[in-house]
């Protein structure tokens, strides 16, 4: 219940943020203006949009389809919409330029040849979407601190900020163009093949990029299995790399993504494109990340909880699921532990976190910090590549091989963070810390829960109906008053209600 | 509180049935009474009950499995005992596996099996891969198994692969070459065997020093 109900959050959210981020789009000239709106409003209806992403993120991975293709596209421009975005060094620097075939987000693709006859992608940002992005970043709240975002208590600031930056980010080319340039300077794995910049010819609203052919990801998934063996190895390395070696990773690792191609000497190249979103995570985080994994691949012990503490975590949350560390270890990083090539179908992410935690993954999800809930979904994106390319990986060796030994002693030697003394910190509501709910009907649990206290004022959304509905007739309570009561007078260590009728026991109590 | 797993069987006469069962089955009568008659073999429980209404021959209520490595000699075995007639020829159910059935006493059905390994259908069993092998690579692990004891060998042979899957990939490679296919052989295959190993690969033309000296992997 409480997933469907986080799952509607940011759709609702998603509508009313379109509403009044149009409202706002004034300056641009009435055609730009349509443009945009139309542009804008696919980026946020999208899975793709980092918006609706964020929400998705918040609400879980369970969204197998948010690494899918776009589905719906808007029409690219006409060339004479968008030319007067274009540079008099650029024009001259053109021998020809084609009609966009492919709408990117926040701008459309154009093949073009410079004079010198080399073939380059001219991305050119849309006629008004700044003004739009920036009028939708004026909105404040867009995610309301009320209902399943605090029940779980969500840092939304947090989610917030990284949108906020990242969209930013996103209008300003030359932003993508150092990252790109960063990336392919640094990213050293077989098959992978990163657009040349033509950074001379690059402003904040075109970027130019060598002009790259290759196949879908669709195509792809049917070639021959060392191809496929190929760009599976590719994607994960790439994604190891960046994350371990370099700490910075593609955000948007999405099939559109790609490209791909077989080389001269039959190898399968991998052209990763778009490096719009990227997430940034520090030295120690991702060395934390790497101790855990080295020693659950070795089967050490470890204090887990304090590892993903150093990663970011919420300590307080995360002590929920203490004891349920290493089982949730052991799903998270499944096919790192297992001593052959892992086919990701055995993986069942989502559905192992269920049957293991129950409702109290969220727990988990609302501890993490943004940024590394986009890192794991990048880690399940490429595990879902991996699925559609049906082929088989040894993890923990190509990681080994892509970290090296000095980094794994480097993680291996590194000191954890004590844990913090008080682990209750900030508490506003008069003393309960926790709200908990045991329901038990012949004899067998059906739920049990344990949610953070604030979520007492919510019971409605918590208990199943038919047991709110008997609670209520048995025992003759206001559900509205019991919430205004505690809104007053502060949400104080006690017992809620109870109720024991033979064949059914319901107990709600805060401590 | 042990369990055991317990079959009942109505039969018109339980002490002819598990006088049969002990004779010709190698069951072992361990207790008799007037309600049941209970037999095993230490796989297998029987409680023998009398039913007046189960028809002497009656069949396939009791339909027990007899594996065999000699299906001719077994089956003529079972037919010089009164009460035992052949009621279906042998047949191959799949290549693997040849099946008869013959009508015992009180309603006993016996399907005798004979299961064939690999080395008697003289078949060698493709490597469960999954990456890429060189074809001498996989051609050469395919002929080491041959060496170790058939009923070791399904499971040697998915560890070495998995073995050489992870050496390779420890390289960053996708593709199994010799060097990685000799190396997960002697990591998984246990000491002992090691010298008859290392000459079938000399025979081979492959060096085999060098691989042999790191121990098994557990
Ligand atoms: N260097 C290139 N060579 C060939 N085609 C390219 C190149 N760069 C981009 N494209 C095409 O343009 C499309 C959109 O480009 P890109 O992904 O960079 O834009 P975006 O605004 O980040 O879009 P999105 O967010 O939808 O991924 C790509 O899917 C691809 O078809």
């Amino acid at each position: 219940m409480i997933p469907q109900l986080l799952s509607i959050v940011p759709k609702t959210l998603h509508w009313c943020r379109i509403g009044l981020g149009l409202r706002r789009l004034k300056r641009a000239n009435p055609e730009e203006r349509a443009h945009a709106q139309q542009a804008l409003a696919t980026l946020l209806a999208d899975s793709r949009g980092l918006a609706m992403k964020m929400g998705q993120v918040m609400a879980g991975s369970d969204d197998n389809n948010a690494f899918q293709p776009l589905v719906s596209s808007i029409e690219p421009l006409p060339l004479s919409a968008v030319q007067g975005c274009l540079e008099n060094q650029l024009i001259q620097s053109l021998r020809s330029i084609d009609e966009s075939t492919a709408a990117a987000s926040l701008g459309q693709v154009h093949h073009a040849v410079l004079q010198n006859g080399a073939d380059v992608a001219v991305k050119i940002r849309y006629p008004g979407i700044v003004e739009a992005v920036r009028a939708e970043l004026k909105l404040t709240g867009w995610l309301p601190d009320a209902g399943p975002v605090k029940r779980w208590r969500f840092n939304s600031a947090d989610y917030k900020n990284t949108l906020h930056r990242q969209l930013l980010r996103e209008t300003d080319y030359r932003i993508e163009m150092q990252t790109q340039q960063r990336f392919k300077e640094r990213l050293k794995v077989p098959g992978l093949h990163i657009p040349a910049i033509y950074s001379d010819l690059c402003t904040d609203a075109v970027l130019v990029q060598s002009w790259e052919s290759g196949c879908r990801y669709s195509e792809a998934c049917s070639w021959p299995k060392k191809s496929r063996l190929e760009i599976g190895r590719t994607l994960l390395m790439t994604l190891w790399q960046s994350l371990f070696v370099h700490g910075e990773v593609h955000g948007d690792p999405h099939p559109g993504n790609y490209l791909f191609r077989i080389d001269q000497q039959d190898n399968a190249q991998t052209v990763l494109l778009d490096f719009g979103c990227t997430v940034l995570i520090d030295r120690q985080r991702r060395l934390a990340l790497l101790k855990l994994l080295d020693a659950c691949h070795a089967g050490r012990e470890i204090d887990a909880l304090r590892c993903f503490v150093a990663m970011g975590f919420d300590a307080e949350k995360l002590a929920y699921l203490n004891t349920k560390m290493p089982e949730l270890c052991n799903i998270l990083f499944r096919p790192f532990l297992v001593q052959r090539p892992f086919h990701t179908m055995e993986w069942r992410l989502s559905t192992s976190l269920q049957a293991s935690l129950g409702e109290q993954r969220w727990w988990f999800r609302a501890a993490g910090p943004a940024d590394l809930m986009l890192l794991l979904r990048a880690f399940h994106g490429v595990g879902q590549q991996l699925e559609q390319l049906d082929i088989a990986l040894p993890w923990w060796p190509l990681l080994r091989h892509v970290v090296g030994d000095a980094l794994l002693e480097e993680a291996r030697a590194l000191e954890l963070p004590a844990p913090a003394n008080s682990r209750v910190t900030g508490m506003t509501y008069a003393g309960a810390r926790r709200l908990s709910v045991r329901i038990t009907e012949n004899g067998v649990s059906t739920v049990s829960l344990d949610l953070p206290a604030e979520a007492a004022t919510d019971l409605a959304s918590i208990i199943p109906k038919p047991v709110m509905a008997e609670i209520q007739t048995a025992l003759d309570i206001d559900l509205s008053g019991l919430t205004r009561r505690l809104q007053q007078e502060g949400i104080s260590p006690q017992e809620l209600f109870s109720l024991d009728n033979g064949h059914k026991q319901c107990r709600v109590w805060l401590e | 509180m042990n369990f055991v797993i317990s079959v009942i069987h109505a039969v018109a006469d339980p002490i002819s049935a598990a006088t049969f069962l002990c004779n010709a089955l190698g069951f072992k009568n361990t207790c008799q009474s007037t309600e049941a008659v209970i037999v095993e073999n230490g796989a297998i429980a029987l409680r023998l009950v009398p039913d007046n209404t189960a028809r002497q021959g009656d069949g396939g209520c009791l339909n027990l499995e007899l594996q065999t490595r000699n299906m001719a000699q077994a089956t003529a075995e079972l037919l010089v005992l009164p009460d035992v007639s052949l009621i279906a020829q042998p047949v191959a159910v799949n290549p693997a596996r040849v099946e008869s059935r013959l009508q015992g006493p009180q309603g006993i059905l016996i399907t005798l099996v004979q299961e064939f390994n690999e080395d008697e259908l003289g078949i060698i069993p493709p490597l469960p891969t999954s990456l890429i092998w060189n074809e001498d690579a996989e051609d050469c692990i395919r002929q080491m198994l041959r060496l170790i004891p058939v009923s070791f060998r399904e499971s040697a042979r998915i560890r070495i692969t998995e073995r050489a899957e992870m050496l390779t990939a420890e390289e960053a490679e996708i593709t199994v070459t010799m060097n990685f296919a000799v190396q997960a052989l002697a990591d998984v295959t246990p000491l002992f065997q090691h010298p008859m190993l290392m000459s079938a690969l000399r025979q081979r033309g492959i060096d085999p020093s060098g691989y042999f000296d790191r121990g098994t992997v557990s």
